[in-house]
């Protein structure tokens, strides 16, 4: 079966540091990254204990695990 | 090679570009010269968001590449992969000079000046890049100030072309610097 590619809208869990954050994908860049992995941009927003601001980076989506797909 | 961001730019988003300048052509009509501006700002808007998204995508592959060549160790991986791309000016704002400076001086290097090294004609391209986002912001804003716009309210064809001509220009540029400065980096080409 055809692995389903993480969509803008996913929401998606992944390790950070010794912690762990969960993100909603904004944006797909396409296959563009190394060897052709897509790249995406993740919304990450802090609890207020961490100011509670909204970060927006980019990841390798092939190391994303999606826990929400986008019902779109 | 070229990087995967510029072919981007050279495939998908020339055809999007070239369909603009397609329907420009079919305009026609008594208020044909009022619908061909229509048409011409639209393609102002439509170039400055795909050079915008060619210069965002060109970042991140290279800092795809930075990452993997660092290969920080595991707990500090997404750490890292997060200072390179976070509050990318890019991602939100034109791409302007001062912007594609900003971004890509993250990466260790003056983009401007290196991009003068490598082709002369580099100053004048900036310059037109600038004028395609003055006109950008215009259109976008409906706020057409002369002052800033060449003594003119209208863009004309002309104009853009001459803009895409640039973009193309520095798109080629940009992905030789980056190539260059990242293999000066990391000891490693990423294309």
């Amino acid at each position: 079966m055809a692995v389903r590619s993480v969509r803008v809208g996913d929401k998606v869990r992944f390790p950070y540091g010794t912690t762990e954050l969960t993100a909603r994908v904004v944006r797909d860049l396409g296959p563009i990254g190394v060897d052709g992995r897509q790249l995406v941009f993740v919304s990450v927003r802090s609890d207020e204990d961490e100011g509670g601001d909204v970060r927006e980076f980019c990841l390798p989506a092939e190391a994303l695990t999606v826990i929400e797909p986008t019902a779109a | 090679m070229p990087s995967r961001s510029r072919r981007k730019w050279l495939t998908e988003r020339a055809e999007a570009l070239d369909e603009i300048e397609a329907a420009h052509r079919a305009v026609g009509g008594r208020r044909r010269r009022h619908a061909a501006q229509q048409v011409n700002q639209a393609y102002t808007l439509l170039l400055s968001s795909h050079f915008q998204g060619l210069c965002r995508d060109l970042y991140c592959e290279a800092a795809d590449h930075l990452v993997a060549q660092l290969a920080p160790p595991a707990p500090l991986w997404w750490v890292v992969r997060e200072q390179f791309t976070v509050g990318l000016k890019l991602n939100h704002g034109n791409p302007t000079p001062g912007n594609l400076g900003a971004d890509f001086g993250r990466l260790g290097f003056k983009l401007w000046h290196e991009l003068a090294l490598q082709d002369a004609r580099s100053a004048g391209r900036k310059l037109r890049l600038k004028a395609l986002c003055d006109w950008r912001n215009a259109i976008a804003h409906h706020d057409f100030d002369p002052g800033k716009l060449d003594e003119r309210t209208r863009v004309r064809l002309a104009d853009v072309r001459s803009w895409r001509s640039a973009c193309t220009a520095l798109a080629a540029s940009l992905d030789a610097v980056v190539r260059d400065q990242l293999h000066a980096l990391v000891g490693v080409a990423p294309w």
